[in-house]
């Protein structure tokens, strides 16, 4: 993980600073970075026998397109695709999406206008036991439950166009324990057809380039008295090796109080696609500053493709894999709040492609530091000039004593 | 000023004892027993300060400071201790309105004393030394507040272990437990009240008659420099106090330290304060020039509140930076109200004092913790860098308004000399 300081407004990171003014340069001509708004459609694509949802998002801009396609097929899955033409479609083959290999069951067409792509796949919750944490173990949050392997779950669907969100609810399809009697653990997807930031913490700020993913954990039994949780994501990786991780870190934490970093995931291409988010996670719904959790990632590690709940459609879009890039997050503390509080956890990220938006400071801070440090400034000239001036003629006098 | 008064009856010899006071011979007090001597007065100023220590021993964030004078001073050290009793109690029983009634008494007795304290470290130590005994006097107090930090945390882990509960039980057990420095500070109030009342008889001093009344009448007599005064005082403490109350989560989360680290730096302020407030003290009794004194000091807070603020320089500079500006400030600026105020007023100038900086203090702690968790760390910064700012501006506007009145705030240590013996020719 490169960890990189900041001393100014906003965010700079590690990756040498001309390497980005290079790709806000370069990528400008393509029109495929910093659109400033794009005409997002969202549409549920059925198909096979037993009806199954592939939820596909397209934001179209000036010449470019991107395209997410999310699914409950297999493990939650998102396809990320970005595309240089504004008509480019997906086609979708359910009897190969469907079928033991689904290679080319799922594709953007026409290929060649293919910028990016790249997939993720959110494999397990992962349950800890914190009371049982030993310091030379190699888990930090705890002696780990079985998890819950996010392919056996079962999922429902709900659509809203007004808001351009989706929600997929899901529980164990085995349940034998009864955890999720009462619980669900559920993926809500937001895309944006501008730039804004949302009114709840951790208030990430998106782009026309981005849509934002929320996990939230409500209402499921935990399997001990103070259990973190946690959340495996695979990705692709990029050939040479895993895509880095970044923690980038500011002075500015005015959006999300009490959080001065912000975790980034850059696929290493040009153009890049990003996954960005705040270390936090937040046990209440309210999201207030006590019921922040903190939030670890793990590094990126090789895992063998059949070490994890295969995705069919990864599969259908990328071929078969050897291996992914895997790595985890871990909501909570021992100590503090938890998710034992209420049973609700709740963690939101951004996925986009491009430049990762960035946060600067806010007018409110610039006006009150300029007004904070320039009145005593300029009372102190004022004043000295008056009293110099003043002095003039009052020791003309004395001297004519 | 007593002693001026005294210099000048001795000399023209209009009161029969006085010339006795004068020649000390028929009386043969030992030095430590003479209310004139230094030695006397420097006992004075240990109990003086033992009182100040064992109040802040019991509060760490209200800024109360023990006083003394006469016997009201022993009320009021009654009621410091009744309400951690009350205090203590109400954690025992666990009755949290309880707890809140017990911390109003100990307010009401705390806060009362502070008025007099001040006042009577004028109408000792007025002349050359006050400046150094303001330092003192919040050394002890600065050295109560460290160790209510760092003692009572442990305090309480002991007596966890020991009746194998958390909880309130064990809360109300360790705050009963440091409720034996309230007594503490009753019994020096009970011996300075003895030692004031015997200065006066074998001085003469007209105690009673400066400084102690109280009338809120003399409010609108108070020039333009004291409102200064008093603003810098509100505006600076808002930026230090709540800030240390709120310091400990922005050091884990912003420059990553641990709990243990967040605490000591937390704690550092203080920590520099005690050994480093009689130096400054001692200084500004030699130099003079409090404005520019409180000017420097100021300044260096807001350069400190920037540094934390923007950058992610190592925050120990900064802190360290605010503990001695903290120290310089408060040795500076409290004894400035005695170069402005006549001595009948000074009383009324010192409790209004203390009272507004307790008021901007409680309305600012809730004001901070309210921004800290809608806005953050950033923003809470900038807040307490405008609250130092708008000091600064006020001491810019003092020194101004010193300098077109010719006033003495500023004057050199030599310059006040030579005014003192101006006067008494």
């Amino acid at each position: 993980m490169c960890r990189c300081w900041e001393l100014y407004w906003g965010w700079v990171p590690c990756a040498p600073t001309p390497w980005l003014l290079l790709s806000l340069v370069c990528a400008a001509p393509f029109g495929l970075l910093g659109e400033e708004t794009r005409k997002v459609s969202m549409e549920v694509i059925s198909g096979g026998p037993n009806p199954q949802n592939l939820l596909h998002i397209w934001a179209v801009g000036t010449n470019s397109t991107l395209h997410y396609v999310w699914s409950t097929l297999g493990p939650p899955a998102v396809v990320l695709v970005a595309t240089n033409t504004t008509q480019s479609v997906l086609s979708v083959n359910w009897s190969l999406l469907l079928s033991p290999d689904p290679d080319g069951g799922l594709m953007v067409l026409p290929k060649d206008s293919i910028q990016f792509s790249s997939a993720l796949v959110f494999t397990r919750l992962l349950e800890f036991d914190s009371t049982k944490v030993s310091e030379w173990a190699a888990q930090p949050s705890g002696k780990p439950y079985p998890p819950y392997s996010l392919a056996e779950f079962s999922w429902n669907s709900s659509l809203d166009q007004a808001t351009l969100s989706a929600a997929f609810q899901g529980h164990p399809v085995d349940d034998p324990s009864g955890a999720f009697a009462n619980g669900s653990l559920a993926f809500k997807v937001k895309a944006f057809s501008g730039s804004g930031r949302p009114a709840q913490p951790p208030r990430l700020l998106h782009s026309a380039d981005t849509c934002q993913l929320e996990v939230a954990l409500v209402g499921a039994s935990p399997r001990g008295n103070h259990s973190l949780f946690g959340l495996e994501v695979a990705t692709l990786d990029t050939g040479l090796s895993c895509p880095p991780m970044k923690e980038l870190r500011s002075i500015d934490d005015e959006y999300a109080p009490a959080v001065f970093q912000l975790d980034q995931l850059l696929w290493d291409s040009s153009p890049s696609g990003f996954m960005q988010w705040r270390p936090v996670a937040f046990s209440q719904k309210q999201r207030s500053r006590e019921s922040a959790l903190p939030c670890q990632a793990s590094s990126l590690n090789y895992t063998l493709a059949h070490l994890l709940p295969r995705s069919p459609v990864v599969q259908a879009f990328f071929g078969s894999q050897k291996n992914f890039c895997a790595f985890t997050l871990t909501f909570g503390a021992p100590t503090g709040p938890g998710y034992w509080d209420q049973h609700y956890l709740s963690w939101s990220m951004l996925l986009g492609v491009g430049v990762p938006p960035v946060d600067v400071l806010s007018p409110l801070v610039l006006g009150i530091m300029a007004v904070a440090l320039g009145t005593p400034g300029l009372l102190l000239l004022g004043g000295g000039l008056f009293l110099l001036l003043r002095h003039k003629p009052y020791s003309e006098y004395q001297s004519i004593n | 000023m007593e002693e001026e008064d005294e210099e000048a009856r001795a000399l023209l010899g209009d009161r029969p004892e006085g010339d006795s006071a004068v020649r000390g011979a028929p009386r043969a007090l030992p030095a430590l027993c003479d209310p004139s001597h230094l030695a006397h007065r420097l006992v004075v100023l240990l109990l003086m300060c033992f009182l100040g220590f064992a109040t802040f021993a019991m509060t760490a964030l209200l800024p109360s400071r023990l006083r003394l004078n006469g016997w009201g001073t022993v009320i009021f050290s009654s009621f410091v201790c009744v309400g951690q009793v009350i205090f203590a109690l109400g954690g025992i029983v666990n009755a949290f309105w309880l707890m809140e009634f017990g911390r109003f008494v100990f307010g009401i007795g705390g806060e009362s004393l502070a008025v007099a304290q001040n006042t009577y470290a004028v109408s000792w130590f007025k002349g050359k030394e006050l400046n150094l005994v303001f330092g003192l006097q919040l050394s002890m107090a600065r050295i109560g507040s460290t160790v209510n930090m760092n003692l009572m945390g442990w305090l309480y882990t002991k007596i966890e272990t020991s009746l194998g509960s958390a909880g309130h039980l064990t809360l109300g057990v360790t705050l009963m437990i440091g409720g034996v420095t309230c007594i503490l500070s009753l019994l020096c109030a009970l011996v300075l009240a003895y030692l004031d009342r015997r200065a006066e008889k074998i001085l003469h001093k007209e105690q009673g008659k400066t400084g102690e009344v109280v009338k809120l009448t003399d409010i609108k007599d108070f020039s333009l420099p004291l409102w200064l005064i008093f603003l810098i005082c509100v505006c600076y403490y808002a930026a230090v106090f709540p800030f240390i109350g709120l310091g400990k989560v922005f050091f884990i989360e912003k420059f990553g330290f641990s709990p243990q680290s967040a605490s000591a730096i937390n704690s550092i302020v203080y920590v520099i304060s005690a050994p480093m407030s009689p130096v400054f003290g001692l200084l500004v009794d030699k130099t003079g020039k409090n404005i520019i004194w409180v000017l420097c000091a100021v300044a260096t807070t807001l350069l400190s509140h920037m540094m934390l603020a923007f950058t992610f320089w190592n925050p120990w500079i900064a802190m360290c930076l605010l503990g001695l500006s903290y120290s310089l400030l408060a040795c500076a600026l409290w004894p400035m109200v005695a170069f402005v105020v006549p001595e009948h007023q000074l009383g009324t100038a010192y409790g209004f004092m203390q009272s507004i900086q307790n008021l901007g203090l409680a309305v600012i702690s809730i004001l901070a913790g309210m921004i800290l968790d809608s806005r953050g760390y950033l923003l809470l910064e900038v807040f307490f860098i405008a609250c130092v700012s708008l000091s600064l501006l006020a001491v810019v506007g003092l020194y101004l308004v010193n300098r077109a009145r010719g006033g003495n705030l500023n004057y050199s240590a030599k310059q006040r000399e030579e005014l003192k013996l101006s006067h008494t020719e």
